[in-house]
């Protein structure tokens, strides 16, 4: 299960036609040991391409991929031991059931049998389905089937995990239990390209975002998450919203009620002297703290 | 180990799907229905002289050439009849487990999960063809007790009955592979399954169509060879004396088929040539399915990775 060294994806000027049309065009990307990236983009963009083509499951025209260190043309099946791939199409066998599906792909990376059982089980923990896990995958809600997805591709700990469209279609509490799933994974240092419609579906979990349009791969940028700082004021709160309003480097600046929000200072020391300030301009405050926004996202 | 794990999960999806068990029950029915047909066949017209008891094996003098060759040779005629009626069966029947197996696999999503799932080709072809043939396996068996009819009207060799059956089940897994690969290039289930037809109906009809082609030209010797390859005449040659008197008495014209390859000094029969050829057209075909579902295999990859001086 180990990995050459260098990047954990590299893709230089890949570019992948089929039937005439050209999915991916000139792609490079590079994605660090331990980094989460998001292939963001509409339908069509060539997002599912592009984690095919790491995943060794569409042959690029041109251009070369490496993934944990090895050419994957000349060795996808070392690829293949060092990736967990969720397709957009679950792929699951309508009559085999969750932990039929687990101890069979465990089977398939070669784990003992003690090794199964014990993969198996605490996947199906992990992914809650411990309830379902002996019923056939047809009787089985999308979220779950999602889930169970993502179940599989982790049984044999791979270090680089590929999902393709891992929350579309799935309810928000679905959704939820998914996402804290890949926080989870993002925590344990294993490398994730996450390919999303949606930048706000995946924006918690990602490092870097790569938007994707026409097949063309365009600047990645930095995804760090919003810190949205928050007061609660005692007596009238105009004032701290004028005086916020005015000091530079404050953006955004919102009232409601007794609370005001902003954003803009980035170091808990920053904001703590904003809050010094306020109270150097007889701003009374009875609550002070601060929250992360979802980049991409909105003020609650 | 991976690949009989494969082979098991895979088998586990056929016996649980309703196809396999409505093929067998069909099967079993078709066939105690065909020796029913048979007995009560009997009954109402028999190539035997009137009186003779069925065990006996008439004398040609007094009857027609061809009554008094079905006549001698009963047993292995109603054999021969019951095996290409489970021949028949295994071409219908085969292409039908086979076909829809990576198209739909594809459509799915499964086939890229297990190939992701660190499984070769190779693997997943074997796979795939072990499942289609266990179940057309169980068709096939559920039909066999039914040439025991046979043996109930005077019966053949052991030896040639042997000969028999493995044509025949070559002859399935050769059109369970072509089943397979049609199912790995085809994008429908449909598409997969007429496509497999038709290759099978090239196969079985191929030969005699071009022995005919040939023997019309006056190439009679290579009319003989090319058509020895064809299933059907594979099966009748496990009889030897049978197929002789069947030559002379219905193509009078041509030529004495083909019973034996001289393969140096030794006489390899037809039909085990043709058992040979047969598997090893099935493992190239495995192989090809192997080489079509793999998106790098080396032969699809060699260019790009020739400009990219990469080695395997």
């Amino acid at each position: 299960m180990s990995a050459a060294a260098g990047p954990a994806i590299e893709l230089r000027g890949v570019t992948v036609r089929q039937g005439g049309r050209t999915l991916l065009e000139a792609v490079d990307l590079t994605l660090e040991t331990g980094r989460t990236c998001a292939v963001v983009g509409s339908n069509g963009s060539g997002k599912s391409a592009l984690l095919r083509v790491v995943a060794t499951l569409c042959r690029p025209s041109a251009g070369s991929v490496r993934v944990g260190g090895f050419d994957a043309l000349a060795r996808p099946d070392q690829v293949r031991r060092l990736i967990g791939y969720v397709p957009d199409e679950a792929g699951l066998a309508e009559r085999l059931t969750p932990r039929e599906h687990l101890g069979m792909v465990a089977a398939q990376h070669g784990l003992g049998r003690a090794d199964r059982r014990a993969a198996t089980e605490s996947m199906l923990e992990l992914v809650d389905l411990v309830a379902h896990d002996g019923r056939y995958v047809a009787t089985l809600s999308r979220g779950q089937r999602r889930r169970l997805a993502l179940a599989m591709a982790l049984v044999h700990d791979p270090p680089i995990i590929l999902l393709d469209e891992p929350v579309a279609g799935v309810d928000d509490v679905g959704r939820g239990e998914l996402l804290s799933v890949l926080v989870e994974l993002r925590s344990m240092e294993k490398t994730l390209l996450i390919a999303s419609q949606s930048q706000a579906d995946v924006a918690d979990v990602c490092d870097v975002v790569a938007p994707l349009s026409a097949g063309h791969l365009l600047p990645l940028t930095k995804q760090e998450a919003a810190v949205l700082t928050w007061l609660e004021v005692l007596g009238d709160p105009d004032p701290a919203v004028r005086a916020l309003r005015e000091r530079p480097g404050v953006e955004d600046v919102r009232q409601d009620g007794s609370f005001v929000t902003f954003q803009g200072p980035s170091s808990a020391e920053e904001r703590s002297q904003v809050a010094e300030w306020l109270v150097a301009h007889a701003v009374h405050l009875s609550g002070f703290g601060t929250t992360t926004l979802p980049a991409g996202g909105d003020h609650p | 180990m991976r690949l009989l794990s494969l082979v098991r999960w895979e088998l586990v999806l056929t016996v649980r799907g309703l196809a396999t068990h409505l093929a067998v029950t069909l099967m079993s029915l078709a066939s105690v229905g065909l020796v029913g047909v048979g007995i009560f066949g009997l009954n109402l017209w028999s190539p035997f002289p009137t009186g003779q008891s069925i065990g006996f094996r008439p004398d040609a003098a007094g009857t027609p050439q061809l009554s008094s060759l079905l006549g001698a040779h009963r047993g292995g005629v109603a054999f021969l009849v019951l095996l290409l009626w489970l021949l028949l069966v295994a071409t219908l029947v085969g292409p039908a487990f086979g076909a829809g197996a990576i198209v739909r696999d594809r459509r799915s999503g499964r086939l890229d999960r297990v190939l992701a799932d660190a499984s070769r080709a190779d693997a997943v072809a074997i796979a795939k063809l072990l499942a289609s043939l266990i179940p057309l396996g169980i068709v096939l068996a559920a039909g066999g007790p039914s040439t025991s009819f046979a043996w109930l009207i005077g019966g053949l060799a052991t030896r040639e009955a042997m000969a028999g059956v493995a044509v025949l089940l070559v002859a399935a897994v050769l059109v369970a592979a072509i089943g397979l690969v049609c199912s790995a290039i085809a994008t429908t289930e449909v598409g997969a399954l007429v496509a497999s037809y038709f290759v099978i109906g090239g196969l079985f009809l191929g030969p005699l169509v071009a022995g005919v082609g040939l023997a019309l030209a006056g190439s009679r010797t290579a009319a003989v060879s090319v058509v020895s390859f064809d299933p059907l005449v594979a099966l009748l040659s496990v009889q030897t004396s049978l197929t002789v008197g069947l030559t002379r008495a219905l193509l009078v014209d041509w030529p004495n088929p083909r019973l034996f390859w001289l393969v140096g000094r030794v006489r390899v029969p037809v039909w085990a040539a043709d058992v040979l050829v047969y598997a090893l057209l099935a493992a190239a075909l495995v192989w090809l399915t192997s080489v079509v579902i793999e998106p790098l295999h080396p032969i699809k990859t060699w260019r790009l990775r020739r400009a990219q001086g990469v080695s395997r």
